[in-house]
C-alpha cells in the first residue's frame, strides 16, 4: 500500500511536470517557428522595382539623376539603405552607402530618390542595390554614368502616342507638354497622311510624371468634335500608371465611284494580221481609297464580234489594283484578223465590254465599286495582194 | 540490487522473529511465563512491521529522489538546447554589400538576438565553399537594422569572378570564446554573390 502510495507520488511529481514542461518548451519553438514564417513569407512578398531616370541639361534643375523605387508589393517596403555599386570595381562607390535612412514606399506607390549626389565626377557602370527592413535586397538594372551624369537611358518609359484615321495630305503634329518635374523627349513631331484612314504610333521617351499630349491637323489644334476618342484635346497622361494616348479621328465617309473602263485598240487592221488590243480602267480621283479590280468580271463582260479568228484570241491579265486617280491596263489581249472571203472589201471587229455592278472592292471600306461599259469597233482592210 | 537487499534483510528480520517466538513458546506447567512471554511476542511482531515499513519508506523517498534528480537534470537540458533552438530562429544576418577591392563586407542583423560572427570568406563561385574557417573572434552585431557593421578581415581565395561571399555567425549569448570549434554547432550562414 505504501509503495503504491510512493510510486503514484513519484508519478505525479516527477513524470507529468516533465511532460508538461516538454510541451510548453515544444509550444514556445512552435510559436518561434510560426513567427519566423510569417516574417519569411512577408519578406518573399516584398517586390521593389528600382528604375533609373535622368533629367536633361533642359529641365530648369539642370540635369540630375533619381531613383524610382517601384513598390508593386502588396505591403509597405521600409527601404534602410541605398548602395551604389561600381559593376566594374565590384565595390561602393565611396566604400559607403549611397543613401541611409528609412524611407517608406507604400503598396503600389512610386518614390523618387535624388542620386546624383553620390555619383560627382564618377565616370562607371553603377548598379543601385536597396536595403529592406526586412533583410531583402533589389537592385536596379545597370547603366552607365559619364562624369556624374547618365550617358543613356535618360528616360526609363516609353509614351506612345497613336493617330488612327488620317486623312490623305494632312499634317499632323503632335506636341508634348510636361508638367511639374516631368520629362521627354522629342517634345513634337509632324507627320503627313500619305493615305486615306491612316493610322500611326509614335514613342517618345519619358520620366515619370505627368504630361499634356496635343494633337494638331494642318496646324489647328483638332477639335473635339473631329474626335471619335477621346473626348478632349489635349490628353492629359501620367507615367508609368498610363503610358499611351490614342487619338481616333472621325473616318472620312467612303467617296463611291464609278471606275471608268476604256478598250484601246487600233481602227483599223490588215485582213489576216495579229494585233493586240488593252483594256485600262481608270479610278478617278475623288475616290476615298484603293480598288482591287476584279478582272474576271470583266472578262466576261467583254463580247467580240466580227471578222476575227476565234482560236488565236487569248487575253492576259495585269495590274489589279488600282489607287486614286491612277489608270492601269487590267487586261492585255492578243487576237488576229480573219481572211476577208468573197469580194467584200473591207470587214469590221466590234469589241464590247458590258457595264459591270462589281468590278472592284474598296480595300478599307470592302464595298463593291462598277464600272461603265465601252466599245470599239476595228475596221479589217483586205490587203492589196490579195484582191 | 537494492530490493534483493531489502528482501534479505526483510528475511533475517523475520527468522530473527520466529526463533524469539518459538524460545518463548509457554508450556503448560509454567502458566505465568507464558503470558510474559505472549507479550513479548507480540511486541516483536510490532517491531518488524515498523522496521518494515521503515524500509519500503526509505527505499520509495530514495527512488523520488532519484527520478526528481533526473528529471530535473533533463529539464535543464531540454531548456539549454530549446532555449539555442529558438536562437537560431530569432537571428538573421544579411550581406549587404562588399568590396572587393579592400575585402570589406557590410553586413546588418535583421534578427531578434545579437549575434556573433565567427567566419567570413570571399571564395571563387567555381570552387568549394571553404567552410567555417573561425577567422573572426566573434564579432557582435546588435540586433538593429539601421546599424551597418564592416568585417574587415574576410579571407580572399584567389580566382576568377564572380565571387562568393560566405559569413558564418551564431547568437551572441551562444558564442563560446573559450572553445570556438564548439560554436559550429549553433551557426548560421549568409552568402552573397559579388561580381
Amino acid at each position: 500500500m505504501v509503495g503504491m502510495a510512493i510510486v503514484v507520488a513519484i508519478f505525479f511529481t516527477t513524470i507529468i511536470p516533465l511532460y508538461l514542461y516538454m510541451s510548453s518548451l515544444y509550444n514556445l519553438f512552435s510559436n518561434e517557428l510560426n513567427s519566423r514564417r510569417i516574417k519569411d513569407i512577408d519578406r518573399a512578398t516584398e517586390d521593389l522595382k528600382l528604375l533609373v531616370e535622368g533629367k536633361t541639361a533642359i529641365y530648369p534643375g539642370g540635369p540630375s539623376i533619381g531613383l524610382i523605387l517601384k513598390n508593386v508589393s502588396p505591403i509597405m517596403i521600409r527601404v534602410e539603405r541605398i548602395w551604389a555599386i561600381d559593376i566594374n570595381l565590384g565595390s561602393p562607390i565611396n566604400e559607403a552607402p549611397c543613401i541611409e535612412g528609412p524611407v517608406d514606399v507604400f503598396a503600389g506607390e512610386n518614390f523618387t530618390i535624388p542620386v546624383g549626389g553620390c555619383l560627382n565626377d564618377f565616370t562607371g557602370r553603377v548598379q543601385f542595390i536597396a536595403v529592406t527592413e526586412r533583410g531583402r535586397l533589389f537592385g536596379s538594372a545597370p547603366v552607365d554614368i559619364n562624369r556624374g551624369r547618365l550617358v543613356a537611358g535618360l528616360y526609363p518609359y516609353t509614351l506612345t502616342v497613336s493617330i488612327i484615321n488620317m486623312e490623305r495630305g494632312k499634317e499632323y503634329a503632335i506636341n508634348i507638354l510636361p508638367l511639374d518635374n516631368a520629362d521627354t523627349q522629342p517634345r513634337s513631331i509632324k507627320y503627313k497622311a500619305t493615305a486615306s484612314n491612316e493610322n500611326i504610333s509614335l514613342s517618345f521617351g519619358a520620366t515619370a510624371g505627368t504630361f499634356m499630349v496635343y494633337l494638331s491637323e494642318n496646324g489647328v489644334l483638332v477639335a473635339g468634335a473631329r474626335l471619335l476618342a477621346p473626348n478632349r484635346n489635349p490628353m492629359s497622361v501620367t507615367l508609368p500608371d498610363y503610358w499611351n494616348v490614342v487619338f481616333i479621328l472621325r473616318r472620312a465617309e467612303a467617296l463611291f465611284v464609278t471606275m471608268d473602263l476604256e478598250v484601246s485598240a487600233p481602227s483599223s487592221v490588215l485582213e489576216g494580221q495579229a494585233f493586240t488590243f488593252n483594256i485600262l480602267l481608270s479610278l478617278p480621283a475623288q475616290a476615298s481609297e484603293s480598288v482591287q479590280v476584279h478582272v474576271a468580271a470583266i472578262m466576261n463582260a467583254m463580247r467580240l464580234q466580227g471578222d476575227y479568228d476565234h482560236q488565236a484570241l487569248s487575253c492576259t491579265p495585269s495590274s489589279t489594283t488600282l489607287s486614286p486617280g491612277s489608270t492601269i491596263v487590267i487586261l492585255s489581249c492578243y487576237m488576229r484578223a480573219n481572211e476577208l472571203q468573197g469580194n467584200r472589201g473591207q470587214g469590221s471587229i466590234t469589241i464590247t465590254v458590258d457595264p459591270v455592278t462589281a468590278a472592284g472592292t474598296g480595300v478599307d471600306s470592302g464595298r463593291q465599286y462598277p464600272s461603265d461599259g465601252d466599245s470599239v469597233t476595228i475596221q479589217v482592210v483586205r490587203q492589196r495582194g490579195n484582191r | 540490487m537494492s530490493y534483493k537487499n531489502n528482501s534479505k534483510t526483510t528475511q533475517k528480520i523475520y527468522n530473527t522473529c520466529v526463533k524469539l517466538l518459538i524460545r518463548n513458546m509457554p508450556t503448560p506447567s509454567n502458566p505465568k511465563p507464558a503470558r510474559r512471554a505472549q507479550r513479548e511476542r507480540g511486541d516483536t511482531v510490532i517491531l518488524g512491521e515498523i522496521l518494515l515499513f521503515a524500509s519500503v519508506v526509505a527505499l520509495g523517498i530514495a527512488l523520488w529522489g532519484l527520478s526528481l534528480g533526473y528529471v530535473t537534470s533533463h529539464s535543464t537540458s531540454l531548456t539549454k538546447d530549446f532555449d539555442s533552438m529558438i536562437s537560431q530562429q530569432r537571428s538573421f544576418l544579411i550581406i549587404e554589400a562588399t568590396s572587393l577591392q579592400t575585402n570589406i563586407v557590410w553586413v546588418s542583423n535583421h534578427g531578434l538576438n545579437d549575434i556573433a560572427v565567427i567566419s567570413c570568406t570571399i571564395y571563387p563561385k567555381s570552387q568549394h565553399s571553404p567552410g567555417i574557417r573561425h577567422n573572426i573572434a566573434g564579432v557582435k552585431i546588435p540586433a538593429n537594422t539601421y546599424d551597418l557593421a564592416p568585417l574587415r578581415r574576410c579571407e580572399r581565395f584567389p580566382g576568377p569572378p564572380p565571387y562568393i561571399v560566405e559569413v558564418w555567425y551564431v547568437p551572441h549569448h551562444l558564442y563560446d570564446s573559450e572553445e570556438p570549434a564548439k560554436n559550429s554547432m549553433w551557426a548560421l550562414v549568409a552568402r552573397y554573390e559579388a561580381r
